[in-house]
């Protein structure tokens, strides 16, 4: 790596480090990632073992978090659910990188016809707001995990295409991508080594603040019976159980919420500090 | 000899920032007179328009403050009021224009809407009277179509209009004092004299004393009677224009003038003063200009000369004039 | 200015026909076979048959598009469950939906725009302090889980408000803080970094030179230039709430267009899914449209072209 490199980067490390709320988040999605990880070694309990004499019992230095209605502890469904939301997250976020990225950057580095259409289908695709394209794709394709990931994978396709072609065309118009073009190298290795680097940080950026978006949609999928079947601990099925015992048990409502509250906002400080580590703005 | 209108003695403003503390003002020292125009000349940086903020007292406050001094305008301390009456003064006695004119003005308030604001602010009039002056005055800086001009937008004119707007605006209350910050330094040359001969004009009819800001050398011979020469936070040189022109004292002033390329002079070579301009927020102890001047002695580095009167009128804060 | 407005309506052509493409092709994108999908779970193979017929199924696509688009305004389309042309089961839904995003709407852009007002002209005061981090939690609060968490609070516990249904005033307020919720976290946020920037700006010294009271360079000089760009913000957070109403209406058995398009995913009532699919993107387009038109309004820059 190069020298102004590795200092451009000391850089973003100390600006990061100042900002303490985005440390806090940091640390917080360190803690989900381990926990998902880790779920089989941390979970007390198998999260499907039903128990139907120990229904919704109270929280307890045995069940620290108290049970749901089958019995099943909770804090265990909730590490293991952990683990069923980072697989959604990871496995959208690659589509939608792998995809959006490519036509983003296609689209942005050749102009002309090719990009009209690519940006007219993002268009078209941004014309479902909120979650309605994954509801549609989901109710094309029945509900699922694996569809779950392609429903938002593809849902996410467009911000990342956006972002990676604004980037690309910024950078076009620079004289050593015509010097290389000039030369003769190939229009694929272009983008790959000079082009798409520049575009690094606000992807990473986005990636970042999409894996909340992404956690809340697949959240509300599951909550609306749409996203990952029961028996399978996913942290908005949980919620639309809980629902229906709201005033018997209102802690199997409530965990399970807080948990994608707390990851979101994780993951939303987070990005948040990156982007202004990233590109800081005068902060005044 | 005319009264005296305003006099800034030893203001000092500090901006309180990340980085340290800019020492942007250290004692600056002047007065004006009525119906007089007096130039502030300098490089960027050397505070002449942080001077002008501090006597409307604009000095944004989170990082600035102004830390000692007094502004005595007709005899009252500006310093000493309270924001209200302040209030009561900024628009009213002391009115200011700024360099651009396209980011000074409202881009969403219609002009003449904007003008006759400080026209209602200050006096009890309809608003049928109120935009009556409007016109008046838009008459009176020579903005063309009248009755259009005062319900477009900042955008619909050209720089020297939108200029006479900003003039037409300062000067409808009629203020004993008007501030000229760089008022031409964002225009075409030629529309340069346009507004300069404009500002002279109205000075005279509404004798308005005028503090001129520029760094143009040119432009403060043209208008101004007396002239201050400030470096890094304070004035240097303080006269009549004649006597700092032709026989500048301080070498700082007389590097100044030597930069400027002359046609009647066989010099091959544009004099250059070495060095460049001082950090504010760790300044050169004594006087600020000594690590760049030629006669730098001992007492320049310990002591940071005052002003004091070499001939009549004529003041020069430097250790080479300052003995006996 | 009539040139602007016909200008954006034809870009907005082609978004328009894709978005009913799209819809269109939920049915046919689906796996297997849409006579059957269409026919139920418990068809027969003359049903099926039939149902091939009745829908046109056999004829070939372009067609059945053309018949969609045009079934769905002339009521030939039909829900299955509902046995009703499809805009007389969206119809009433979506003027539900209306109703319940405007109230949530109006909620947002009071508060939030007071919010973050008083956040800009007060920085790093307690209430600066305390917008930021009420608004960073509310853009990453569960819509789902903070009307269930409201409902728990007030219907539950307290007892005052009922739990869900439509009717009067009451009903409304639970499900509207909770919709607009997240839109009043990005409003404030939005406002309060428009406002920084516009205090900056050279003009708002002049307004102060002129011997302006605060208060007038805050909200007449200031917030009049800061609303261009939040306006664009406030549009589209509209336009979300139409149809992300879904999960509220959810929760709190709102009769709108969100829940019902969920039900009729869960009922398999196709015609319904793709009808309403195709009606709330066309809506939030169209929002977005209006949203153009009135920052070209306020931006007086644009409007004077």
């Amino acid at each position: 790596m190069s020298e102004r490199k590795r200092t451009h980067l000391r850089i973003i490390w100390l600006r990061l480090k100042r900002n303490k709320i985005a440390v806090v988040g940091f640390f917080i999605v360190l803690l989900y990632v381990v926990v998902a990880a880790f779920a089989p070694y941390i979970a007390p309990y198998d999260p499907y073992k039903q128990d139907l004499s120990k229904s919704f019992a109270p929280m307890s230095w045995e069940h620290p978090l108290g049970c749901d209605e089958f019995g099943r502890d909770l804090l265990s469904r909730i590490i293991y659910g952990a683990r069923v939301s980072i697989t959604i997250q990871i496995g959208s976020i690659v589509i939608a990188l792998l995809i959006g990225v490519f036509l983003g950057a296609v689209g942005g580095y050749y102009g002309g016809r090719l990009d009209e259409v690519i940006m007219r289908l993002m268009d078209i695709l941004l014309a479902f707001p909120g979650m309605l394209l994954a509801l549609a794709i989901i109710s094309m394709l029945g509900p699922s995990l694996r569809n779950l990931i392609i429903a938002i994978g593809i849902y996410s396709i467009p911000q990342f295409a956006r972002i990676t072609r604004g980037a690309v065309i910024a950078v076009k118009e620079n004289e050593y991508i015509k010097a290389a073009r000039a030369i003769g190298e190939k229009d694929s290795s272009i983008i790959m080594l000079y082009v798409l680097p520049n575009a690094l940080s606000p992807i990473i950026v986005q990636t970042t603040l999409r894996m909340a978006t992404v956690l809340l949609t697949a959240a509300g999928l599951g909550f609306l019976g749409l996203g990952v079947q029961p028996p399978t601990p996913e942290w908005g099925a949980m919620l639309s159980n809980a629902r229906m015992y709201l005033r018997v048990a209102p802690g199997v409502a409530f965990f399970p919420g807080f948990a994608i509250m707390l990851v979101v906002l994780g993951f939303n400080l987070f990005g948040d500090g990156l982007q202004d580590a990233l590109n800081p703005r005068l902060k005044e | 000899m005319g009264k005296e209108l305003l006099r800034v003695e030893g203001l000092t403003t500090h901006f309180y920032t990340e980085e340290g503390v800019v020492k942007a003002l250290d004692g600056v020292t002047f007065s004006i007179e009525e119906g007089e125009i007096m130039g502030l000349v300098g490089e960027t940086g050397c505070g002449k328009s942080v001077t002008a903020t501090s006597i409307m007292r604009l000095i944004p406050s989170p990082p600035g403050r102004i830390v000692s001094g007094r502004i005595l305008f007709e005899g009252k301390n500006l310093l000493e009021l309270s924001e209200s009456e302040m209030r009561g003064v900024r628009g009213k006695e002391i009115a200011m224009i700024f360099q651009d004119p396209m980011s000074s003005l409202n881009p969403v308030l219609r002009v003449g809407f904007q003008v006759l604001e400080a026209i209602m602010t200050h006096s009890r009039v309809t608003f049928q009277e109120g935009m009556r002056r409007v016109k008046e005055i838009f008459g009176r800086v020579n903005i063309p179509d009248v009755d259009e001009s005062v319900n477009k937008y900042p955008h619909q004119f050209s720089g020297g209009m939108r200029q006479r707007v900003m003039i037409a605006m300062a000067l409808s209350m009629q203020p004993k004092l008007l501030i000229a910050d760089e008022p031409t330094t964002a225009l075409d040359v030629s529309i340069q004299a346009q507004i300069l001969s404009l500002i002279k004009r109205l000075q005279r009819e509404f004798s308005t004393s005028v503090l001129l800001i520029s760094h143009d050398l040119g432009v403060i011979a043209t208008m101004a009677q007396k002239v201050g020469v400030m470096y890094a936070g304070s004035i240097i040189e303080y006269g009549s224009v004649e006597e700092i022109f032709n026989n500048p004292l301080h070498p700082y002033t007389k590097g100044l003038l030597n930069a400027i390329p002359r046609l009647d002079s066989d010099r091959e070579w544009l004099e250059v003063i070495p060095g460049s301009v001082p950090n504010l927020i760790y300044p050169p102890s004594g006087c600020r200009f000594h690590p760049r001047c030629p006669l730098a002695r001992e007492e320049c580095v310990q002591e940071k000369p005052s002003l004091v009167e070499v001939e009549r009128g004529h003041m020069v804060a430097c250790h080479e004039y300052n003995r006996g | 200015m009539g040139r602007f407005i016909a200008r954006r309506l034809v870009m907005l052509i082609p978004v328009l026909i894709g978005v009913s493409i799209m819809s269109f092709l939920i049915l046919h994108l689906a796996p297997g076979d849409p006579a059957e999908l269409l026919a139920g779970e418990e068809a027969t193979q003359q049903d099926i048959i039939r149902v091939r017929h009745q829908f046109g199924l056999d004829k070939p696509l372009y067609v059945q598009y053309f018949r969609f688009v045009k079934g769905i305004f002339d009521g030939e389309l039909k829900s299955l469950k509902f046995e009703l042309p499809v805009i007389d089961v969206i119809g009433p839904r979506l003027v539900n939906t209306l109703e319940l995003s405007l109230a949530s709407i109006v909620i947002a852009v009071v508060i939030g725009m007071l919010a973050g007002v008083l956040s800009a002209t007060h920085r790093y005061s307690w209430i600066d302090y305390i917008s930021t981090v009420v608004a960073l939690m509310g853009v990453s609060l569960p819509v789902f889980w903070w009307g269930l968490l409201l409902i728990l609070l007030f219907a539950v516990k307290i007892g005052i408000l009922p739990s869900g249904g439509m009717g009067g005033f009451s009903h409304l307020i639970l499900p509207a803080v909770v919709l607009g919720t997240a839109s009043t976290a990005i409003i404030a946020r939005m406002t309060r970094s428009s406002m920084l920037d516009v205090l900056r700006q050279d003009y708002i010294t002049t307004a102060r030179s002129k011997g302006l009271v605060e208060r007038i360079v805050v909200y007449r000089h200031a917030l009049r230039n800061a609303l261009i760009p939040t306006v664009t913000v406030v549009g589209l957070q509209f336009g979300y709430m139409l149809a992300g109403a879904v999960l509220t209406e959810t929760v709190f058995s709102w009769p709108g267009v969100g829940r019902l398009l969920v039900d009729s995913i869960l009922s398999r009532d196709f015609p319904v899914v793709q009808a309403s699919l195709l009606i709330i993107a066309g809506v939030f387009v169209l929002v977005n449209l209006a949203v153009d038109i009135i920052y070209a309004l306020l931006d007086p820059r644009i409007r004077y072209e």
